[in-house]
């Protein structure tokens, strides 16, 4: 097994699209403007639009499907189970929420309601909706732009410094981790299902601990490097990726800060919290 | 805020080893969103060697590592829970006067860790869950049955890979400071 076998998630890929030009500090607002307004709404109709919106963007990434498809599948099972888990537990949440009752199938305490499912229906789009935006957020910006981003919107240097380092860091843990477990597995030790449950965490922990401290030795190395590149001298620190602004993201900001400041309103002024037609 | 190289250091490769060791693969699902990670066990060793401060942030940045590659979507009220866990497991050292530096990690220290680490995770958690209530209309009976899983798989998680790795921490420690002269 090799190590880029093992498929850690997904990574920036350079497609080099319309979206991958935007600035760095454009995507990561839209980012987190996306979630804000996913968190206002229980409107159907601004979910679904979110939605759409989302997967046209992924599309606009001219990333190939086949990157994500799996990821797709994975998480609309674990939504559809999430809310399968929440019709069990509560089944009459969406009941509560809407106010009227319109029984479909009685079947005493979990009497299949017309408000349930549609309750149920907004919550796991409403959930779906952040999947696209957050693929579209990874596919295309760049770790390094996006700490530079993150330091230009006021997060200290030195923690959005932290931030590139993890991101940077994770190719040399995945290499360490395959090494350290064939270390291991050579010397004996039981990792797959045949080992009972608790014989497998202490194996992990086995691998977890060579893994942790030979990181941990580690950092009095990159620590040193850094200090010796005078890293921490100063109050502030430009970054060789950080873009200016360009007349394209300054338009997209604004677009986004009206969207926002519709939703909230839109929430403010609101007087039923789910959006329901029927 | 003084942080200093080593920190900042210590912060990233943390937040790196929590972020990638969260990823489903290594998980073990037991309930609808919900995946017991041994990744905790890293969490809470580093809040124990380096304090609250980085404890938070290695849970913070860590856990939005982890939602952003694995691909789910960013939640944040969860990302938070884990930061505060990390704070929380991280007043150890200041309740034990720092005694797993000098290679000391005895019976009654044990009990404090597995202590804050159901603690922490109470709280940690707990406010992750209100947050989905309030957000996200989650009923609270299921955010309620997601949280006492999540609070007992992890302490027992923790205390079990924790203690392992505590005790080689201590144990390397120990081998730098006892040393005498001849």
């Amino acid at each position: 097994m090799k190590a880029e076998k093992i498929a850690f998630g997904i990574s920036y890929i350079d497609t080099g699209s319309a979206l991958h030009q935007l600035n760095g500090i454009t995507k990561f607002v839209l980012f987190m403007a996306w979630v804000t307004v996913v968190l206002t709404t229980f409107d159907l109709r601004l979910i679904g639009g979110l939605v759409c919106v989302g997967l046209l963007l992924l599309k606009m990434t001219r990333v190939p499907v086949k990157a994500y498809r799996t990821l797709l599948i994975a998480t609309a099972s674990v939504l559809s189970l999430n809310a399968l888990f929440m019709f069990l537990l509560a089944p009459q949440q969406g009941t509560a929420y809407i106010g009227s009752e319109t029984i479909l199938l009685p079947l005493g305490f979990y009497s299949i309601t017309q408000e349930t499912l549609f309750y149920l229906v907004t919550i796991t789009l409403k959930y779906f909706s952040m999947f696209p935006i957050a693929l579209v957020f990874v596919f295309t910006t760049h770790p390094t732009e996006f700490s530079a981003s993150l330091n230009r919107l006021g997060v200290p240097y030195k923690i959005a410094y932290a931030v590139s380092l993890t991101l940077r860091y994770l190719p040399e843990i995945k290499k360490d981790y395959v090494n350290i477990m064939h270390a291991q597995q050579a010397r004996g030790i039981e990792l797959s299902k045949k080992a009972s449950f608790f014989a497998r965490l202490k194996s992990l922990a086995s691998i977890l601990g060579p893994l942790i401290f030979s990181s941990l030795d580690k950092t009095e190395e990159i620590s040193n490097a850094m200090t010796l590149r005078g890293f921490g001298r100063h109050q502030y620190r430009t970054w060789y990726s950080l873009k200016p602004l360009a007349v394209r993201d300054w338009l997209c900001l604004l677009g986004i800060l009206v969207c926002v400041s519709l939703a909230i309103f839109k929430r403010v002024f609101e007087t039923q919290l789910f959006w329901y037609p029927f | 805020m003084k942080l200093s190289t080593k920190t900042v250091v210590v912060i990233a490769i943390g937040a790196a080893l929590y972020g990638i060791g969260g990823l489903p693969m290594f998980g073990v699902p037991v309930f609808a969103n919900t995946t017991l990670k041994p990744a905790m066990a890293i969490l809470a060793l580093f809040s124990v060697l380096f304090g609250p401060f980085v404890g938070f942030l290695v849970g913070f940045i860590g856990h939005w590592v982890t939602d952003l590659f694995a691909g789910w979507g960013v939640w944040f009220t969860w990302v938070l829970g884990s930061g505060i866990v990390g704070l929380v497991i991280g007043l150890f050292p200041r309740l034990t006067n720092r005694r797993i530096q000098s290679g000391i990690f005895a019976m009654k220290d044990f009990a404090l860790f597995i202590v804050l680490a159901l603690v922490g995770n109470v709280i940690g958690y707990g406010v992750s869950a209100f947050l989905d209530t309030v957000l996200y209309a989650e009923p609270f009976a299921k955010v309620f049955t997601q949280l006492t899983i999540i609070a007992s798989g992890n302490t027992v998680l923790i205390a079990v890979v924790g203690y392992f790795i505590l005790k080689s921490a201590a144990k390397r420690n120990q081998q730098s400071s006892n040393l005498s002269e001849e």
